[in-house]
């Protein structure tokens, strides 16, 4: 495989980069350890094995991992009288802090966000290596004053569907690559994410995710990248090559949300290049809409490092450029979540 | 953030389900998506719960006429000339509650059509937009529900 160095800004844009840090986001997982509230076991149950561990996929869902977290329940805990009355759709799952998570985010967004909220509470850990998110399960009565109703993973499927036609919109300002998806097609980006296979996924999400490489008549299989020749990003205004159709940075702007600790979510629109022909970077977006955290320049106060991005678990760099994010990072459901930390004094 | 809270209505015996009163809250939100207003409510029964989809599509609130044949699932209503439900579950942008909201992916078109029906001034024009978005509205949702009671 030919790959051009190039002084471009866009560093990271061959076809093979981009399916290592999608694949990379895929595999992405967090730590959840699950316990049914004490008050709600029934009474026959077996107490002291009732945690259940589990290594979730960042790119799922709660109600997609209700169906193991069940079987486990079954065997363990409930005893035959009790399994008899469980009701899968009235379980709902809440922080150690008290908040009720939403079954319809992702679950690696549900634990980035418990990180940011962590990060403006009490003294956080200093340890590098990612904490159990500890969930109580509840079984009964859900709170529909914070919840969405009827948590099945059908819901979620509609749920997510509802959201990669709205970045599919805020891309193009049409949803065509979607509906022009056949439905069997736009059952297997659930599909895909229901059986966890990047695969299964990705065959079908490359028809409507923009990519930054030039060619995109397929996604490649990974780790094969051999096969494809690599031609000069087109997003380099020199080449004079024809422009992709389909390219990160042609579309009109890039979902992304922007989550604030116990805060609203931010959304607005984040075109993938600035009216100086520049590519617009993360550092930019914002210190634009959140200037006092990121202020513009190192000239303007506070002068220190107050907050963070969070993209995926990791701190993701200023300089980054938003287009090639929305390409290689965002969720399955196509968003970019970005979520604001807080640095604490030293 | 355009968002106004409208009304409270508290409306005894005016649908003849199980429920005896109903409270229903509307907004008014920006839809960040699709860059124009959208229309959230909630409606809970007099114990406080949350209705059903099945009971918000026959209530009061909707015109009969404005919810054509449909498929109504646990989490939307969806229509089979539009690639997003009409009717959906989300959280309300600010306040983060659960609420229902009329999708607004075809609001700009519709109102532009109504837009161009009608002859404006340059300086009115956004209020015009609103006054348009709101007769749009007006056909699906009937905003005067609740009021003729009190």
């Amino acid at each position: 495989m030919t790959t051009y160095a190039r002084h471009s800004p866009s560093a990271f844009s061959t076809t093979a980069s981009t399916t290592l840090f999608r694949r990379l986001t895929w595999e992405g997982t967090v730590p959840l350890e699950i316990r049914v509230d004490s008050k709600e076991l029934p009474a026959n149950s077996d107490r002291g094995l009732e945690c259940y561990y589990v290594q979730a996929p960042r790119v799922s869902y709660l109600p997609l991992v209700v169906p193991e977290l069940k079987r486990f329940l079954m065997d363990v805990v409930f005893d035959e009288a009790a399994a008899r009355v469980v009701k899968e759709e009235d379980w709902w799952f809440e922080g150690e802090d008290g908040t009720t998570l939403k079954w319809h985010w992702p679950i690696g967004l549900i634990y980035d966000n418990y990180t940011i909220t962590s990060s403006v509470r009490s003294t956080p850990s200093s340890s590098q290596t990612a904490a159990p998110l500890r969930l109580v399960l509840h079984l009964a009565s859900p709170p529909t004053d914070r919840l969405l109703l009827s948590p099945s993973a059908e819901s979620c499927k509609q749920a997510f569907m509802g959201q990669m036609k709205e970045a599919d919109f805020i891309r193009w300002g049409n949803t065509k690559r979607m509906t022009g998806l056949r439905k069997a097609e736009q059952d297997g980006l659930w599909e895909g994410i229901r059986e966890h296979n990047f695969d299964e996924y990705w065959r079908v999400a490359s028809k409507v995710t923009p990519t930054t490489a030039p060619t995109r008549s397929q996604s490649p299989p990974p780790g094969n990248s051999t096969s494809l020749h690599t031609r000069p990003p087109s997003a380099d205004p020199n080449t004079g090559s024809a422009p992709d159709r389909d390219g990160a940075y042609n579309v009109r702007s890039v979902p992304v949300r922007i989550y604030l600790p116990e805060g609203p979510v931010l959304q607005d629109l984040v075109p993938p290049n600035l009216d100086d022909g520049l590519p617009h970077t993360l550092g930019s977006f914002l210190s634009t809409h959140l200037p006092l955290l990121f202020p513009p320049s190192s000239s303007d106060p506070p002068f220190q490092d107050l907050a963070y991005p969070l993209i995926q678990g990791v701190v993701a760099p200023l300089d980054a450029e938003v287009a090639w994010l929305g390409a290689c990072m965002a969720g399955a459901d196509g968003w970019v979540n970005v979520c604001i930390g807080l640095l604490r004094d030293r | 953030d355009e968002e106004i809270h409208l009304l409270e209505a508290a409306d005894d015996a005016c649908t003849s389900v199980i429920v005896d009163s109903i409270t229903c809250q509307q907004y008014i939100c920006y839809s960040s998506t699709f860059q124009v207003p959208a229309f959230y409510f909630s409606l809970h029964g007099s114990s406080g719960a949350p209705l059903s989809l099945e009971i918000i599509a026959a209530s009061p609130l909707f015109y009969a006429s404005a919810l054509p044949d449909s498929r109504r699932t646990t989490f939307a209503l969806e229509t089979s000339d539009s690639a997003f439900a009409m009717l959906s579950q989300g959280d309300h942008p600010t306040l983060n509650t659960p609420c229902w909201y009329l999708h607004p992916c075809h609001t700009a078109e519709v109102v532009d059509e109504i837009m161009r029906e009608v002859a404006c001034e340059e300086d009115g024009h956004g209020l015009r937009w609103l006054e348009a978005w709101f007769m749009m509205l007006g056909n699906v949702v009937d905003l005067r529900w609740g009021h003729e009671c009190t």
